[in-house]
């Protein structure tokens, strides 16, 4: 692939699409008004597509990783498991047609295999954090001190009981959310915003290294 | 075993097993499923601030619904959904407030058309005029900021037609959305009945559980725009995304209101009258909660017990 299409090119698309969109800001008429709509189609258009790029590189990668079981019964476990969501998506998908994802099969999976199955995931990291909470989260120093107070009493405000019925603890929580901790975010904010500014300029000038890189 | 090396009090608090930890943990936690506590409660500033920001709208207001569904988080911000569609159907017909919502997941698709169906089932006026009071736009992809910036500029960018597949309203799936009347009305309100933008709308009503969301969706729908689109918003979102959310909060801020998690849906469902799971969950949050002070106490009793009290033994 020559360089051009491999790099200047793309370059060129996001500098014009770019220009466009800013000047758009500064000279709202209809035709870039329309051409900024279009494009939000077309970045609908790559996100939908991209969801199903990365379904196929999923499903290789996984199968790649499967071929690597060192035993016979690990490969015929966690096959099954592979096999069995295979299965079940050309189902959705051949049986289903269009309307795959409202078919009885589907609902069937997704009530009964992918909601239970993420909410324990999303069980099991409160259970971790809880754990680390009791060995991390000691007052070895100033710092953590100030972490461990700060972090208790926004646990405690966000508790309803404690909320509701000890005096003060909610206004406590607020202030350590609305006090240090907005001092720490609005900085921080700040030079995200200054930094994406010129970011943003230099991917439209095609100076941008990361930029180049992913294009 | 030499005295030496038997294991202080302080050691043992220290140095608890883990498994003991997350047993404790899921005993509490089991208890209010089984037996509902009905531990009382009073309703926090955020939560009533999200509840007035809906019902004290004016008549003839438009609200975008983000129909916020994610399955992994359902049983802590499921019932935020579900107390916040309650309040909305509740709002009288005579207020001709106009509905425009949306979900931004797959999943959430499906789960809405369940909801929409069973528990969530419209009142009857409301089913009657489908396509001229409210409208459910089916899956918009509304998740990264590119999209949301065309979202926010023309709806129609990014939703050409009317995709949701309620038995309800089926009978506009496949419409291109400026040919539905609500969408017509609602977009006239800023000049142009053929483009439906952030300006159209009094109030935004949205989730997330990505604790940088609250960032992107003020730049997408607060700061962005020319003149800025300034399109007040309530979030429902979890506990520990509340320090990010807190920063946008306000009366005269982006966020006008907010839902914490679960608890924060019983204060919702205790507004609008309409109990449903948050009361429960509530009573898991505040046992889970209990558990984690508790857990919190004990380490830092055993690491100052053991910083004091030894030393003094040794002294």
């Amino acid at each position: 692939m020559s360089t051009f299409i491999r790099k200047d090119l793309p370059t060129l698309l996001i500098a014009i699409v770019g220009f466009a969109i800013v000047a758009e800001w500064f000279f709202p008429i209809k035709a870039l008004s329309d051409f900024k709509s279009y494009l939000g189609l077309v970045v609908t258009i790559i996100y939908r597509v991209s969801i199903g790029i990365g379904t196929v590189y999923a499903t290789t990668s996984e199968y790649a990783v499967w071929r690597r079981n060192p035993t016979k019964q690990q490969t015929i476990i966690s096959g099954s498991m592979f096999a069995m969501i295979i299965i079940m998506a050309l189902v959705c998908v051949f049986y289903g047609g269009l309307d795959a994802g409202y078919n009885a099969q589907y609902r069937w999976f997704q009530y009964n295999i992918y909601q239970p199955q993420s909410q324990a995931m999303y069980a099991v990291m409160f259970l971790f954090q809880c754990g680390s909470l009791y060995r991390v989260c000691r007052a070895r120093s100033m710092e953590s001190t100030i972490m461990l107070v700060a972090g208790g009493i926004f646990i405690l405000s966000c508790i309803p009981l404690f909320a509701s019925y000890v005096p003060g603890i909610s206004e406590l929580g607020t202030f350590v959310t609305q006090g240090p901790s907005l001092g720490g975010t609005r900085p921080a904010n700040m030079a995200a915003a200054i930094g994406a500014i010129i970011v943003g300029l230099r991917s439209l000038l095609g100076k941008e290294q990361s930029t180049m890189e992913t294009t | 075993m030499d005295e030496k090396t038997q294991k202080s009090i302080w050691d043992k608090m220290g140095s608890i097993d883990y498994r003991i930890i997350y047993a404790t943990f899921i005993v509490m936690l089991s208890i209010p499923i089984f037996y509902p506590l009905g531990i009382p409660m009073k309703i926090s500033t955020p939560v009533q601030t999200y509840y007035d920001a809906i019902v004290d709208l004016p008549p003839d207001s438009a609200i975008l619904v983000h129909s916020f569904v994610d399955l992994s988080v359902w049983a802590d911000t499921g019932p935020i959904l579900v107390a916040t569609w309650n309040t909305l159907w509740d709002i009288a017909e005579e207020k001709n407030i106009k509905i425009i919502a949306y979900v931004s997941i797959p999943d959430g698709a499906i789960k809405m058309d369940d909801l929409i169906q069973g528990e969530l089932k419209p009142p009857q006026w409301r089913i009657d005029s489908y396509g001229e009071t409210w409208v459910d736009l089916g899956y918009i992809p509304v998740v990264n900021e590119p999209v949301q910036a065309s979202f926010a500029a023309d709806i129609a960018s990014v939703c050409p037609t009317d995709i949701h597949i309620y038995e309800i309203g089926s009978e506009w799936v496949g419409t291109p959305i400026y040919e539905i009347p609500v969408v017509q009305e609602v977009a006239a309100r800023g000049g142009d009945p053929n483009k439906l933008d952030a300006y159209d709308f009094d109030l935004y009503i949205w989730g997330s559980w990505g604790c940088t969301s609250p960032d992107q969706w003020v730049r997408q729908f607060w700061t962005t725009g020319n003149p800025a689109y300034e399109l007040k918003m309530v979030m429902m979102t979890i506990g520990n995304c509340v320090p990010n959310v807190m920063p946008y909060y306000g009366p005269d801020k982006p966020i006008v209101g907010f839902i914490p998690g679960s608890a924060g849906a019983a204060g919702l469902e205790l507004l609008c009258g309409h109990m449903g799971e948050g009361i429960v969950m509530a009573d898991i949050g505040d046992l889970a909660g209990i558990a984690t002070v508790a857990v919190l106490l004990l380490g830092n009793l055993s690491y100052f017990g053991k910083k004091f009290f030894e030393k003094e033994e040794e002294g």
